[in-house]
């Protein structure tokens, strides 16, 4: 593999990870037949950055080797900051928004979610869940990323919300259902359950986006309740 | 040199202009539909095909497919007799899309289980249907279990291709991952970059085609446990 596709792997991998926040993309549908028993879920903290990523996947610097590739990482980093700093100033939080929304899906069909805060050494999924709470029959537990990603620097700016989501039966560590669920950008790679983002989200540069922090807002926060929903009905009993 | 590479890129625009387009994917397709003369006018006629267990099993509709007529109303069908025993199967199905990424077309899937005399006993909801794009095409996928009930009741299934109104079709939004030759010519030859140029499409509503590829999975319910 050439130095170019190294770099360009290696930055769209690190950003899968994060924004999914599981290492592998494993599938399994939930079987509502074989897993009426379920009532009580454990919803675990996601998995998350704290960062919304803005990046360019298709940076000119990449096709200019190690150095053009090393320019490219730097540029995605820094517009990433400056766009942090503006949602920090609009005391934007998007993962809360998920935390509710996903709780509210659940419960509307049929589930009682409990929260459960853990620690993870990785933004990823768990590597076991037999010392948490055991007063509930599974653990959800979940990855998050909310960004806006470019597939080149003549193309828009689109608005992601992604989320990787495992339920896990307490006892016997089945993984009863897991999957990828992503709004906007649609990333190939990962095999995700695709959900279009609006066009009137799309940005025709960077300039733009930072320029109307609050319809960049907008952009992500629409893809909340599509993301939790298609959790919620691939769940539901 | 640089003749040839203008050749080579002229070329590979002009054959992108020629790709089929979901219309007409679409207006193909239903014309197959009519003009097919392998017509079945009930589930029963239908011959199920025996699957094995974890062996994708890729097909089309197309002219040679059986066509299940009810009063005015045709479609493609195939059918497979689904395993006996008495172990769940989760059964995936996925359609392929066909088009072009600004106008794209995909067979929608009507999925549905019978029982031993062919009466239906459970019809896939559109809603499960969810857009999953690979690295190559769109797809529309759905996972039904089969849970092998003693009872008889799960014993083959179904596919037709589904017709929907404009406002249900899903959309697709497809990303181009691609790069474009720069050529800048220096003294002594030329300097040629591979630079990136994506394209992310609107979205666009996936024209119902009555025609398609489809593949379908049976695989015993068995799911992984953490750390496996």
């Amino acid at each position: 593999m050439s130095v170019t596709r190294t770099l360009r792997f290696v930055t769209l991998a690190a950003l899968i990870v994060i924004l999914a926040g599981c290492a592998t993309a494993h599938k399994q549908a939930f079987n509502r037949t074989a897993n009426q028993d379920i009532k009580t879920i454990a919803m675990l903290e996601p998995a998350y950055s704290g960062e919304y990523v803005v990046a360019n996947l298709g940076h000119p610097g990449m096709a200019f080797g190690l150095i053009g590739g090393l320019v490219a990482v730097a540029d995605i980093k820094s517009k990433t900051n400056y766009f942090n700093e503006l949602m920090k100033a609009q005391n934007f939080r998007i993962v809360d928004e998920f935390k509710d929304s996903l709780t509210q899906e659940l419960q509307n069909v049929g589930y009682t979610v409990k929260l459960l805060k853990v620690e993870r050494e990785k933004p990823k999924f768990l590597d076991s869940y037999d010392s948490l709470d055991k007063d509930v029959d599974a653990y959800l537990d979940l990855g998050f990323g909310a960004g806006y990603f470019s597939a080149s620097a003549t193309d828009d700016y689109i608005p992601t919300v992604r989320s990787g989501a495992r339920l896990v039966r307490r006892g016997s560590n089945d993984i009863i259902y897991q999957d990828i669920v992503s709004y906007g950008y649609e990333m190939r790679a990962v095999e995700a359950v695709s959900i279009p983002a609006d066009k009137e989200y799309c940005f025709r540069n960077y300039d733009a986006l930072i320029k109307e922090p609050d319809r960049a807002i907008d952009g992500m926060r629409k893809g909340v309740p599509l993301v939790t929903k298609r959790i919620a009905q691939d769940l539901a009993k | 040199m640089q003749k040839h590479l203008l050749l080579g890129f002229v070329g590979a625009l002009l054959l992108s202009a020629c790709a089929t387009t979901g219309t007409d994917c679409v207006n193909m397709g239903y014309e197959t539909l009519a003009k097919s003369a392998t017509v079945v006018f009930s589930t029963g006629e239908i011959r199920y095909e025996q699957v094995a267990l974890n062996e994708p099993i890729q097909f089309e509709f197309n002219e040679g497919t059986t066509v299940l007529q009810t009063g005015e109303s045709r479609c493609f069908a195939k059918g497979f007799a689904i395993p006996s025993g008495h172990v769940p199967y989760s059964v995936t199905v996925t359609s392929y899309g066909a088009g072009t990424p600004e106008d794209p077309a995909i067979m929608y899937p009507d999925v549905k289980v019978l029982d031993k005399d062919y009466r239906v006993v459970y019809s896939v909801p559109a809603t499960d249907f969810v857009l999953r794009p690979s690295l190559s095409q769109q797809g529309l996928q759905t996972v039904l279990f089969v849970n092998n009930k003693r009872d008889e009741s799960e014993r083959f299934l179904l596919v037709t291709n589904r017709t929907l109104e404009e406002a249900d079709l899903t959309m697709a939004h497809d990303t181009i991952h691609r790069s474009v030759p720069v050529v800048v010519p220096v003294p002594g030859g030329i300097i040629m970059w591979m630079v990136p140029a994506g394209r992310s499409m609107p979205p666009v509503p996936m024209k119902a085609s009555a025609t398609g590829q489809v593949e379908v999975l049976f695989q015993e319910y068995k799911p992984r446990k953490v750390g496996k």
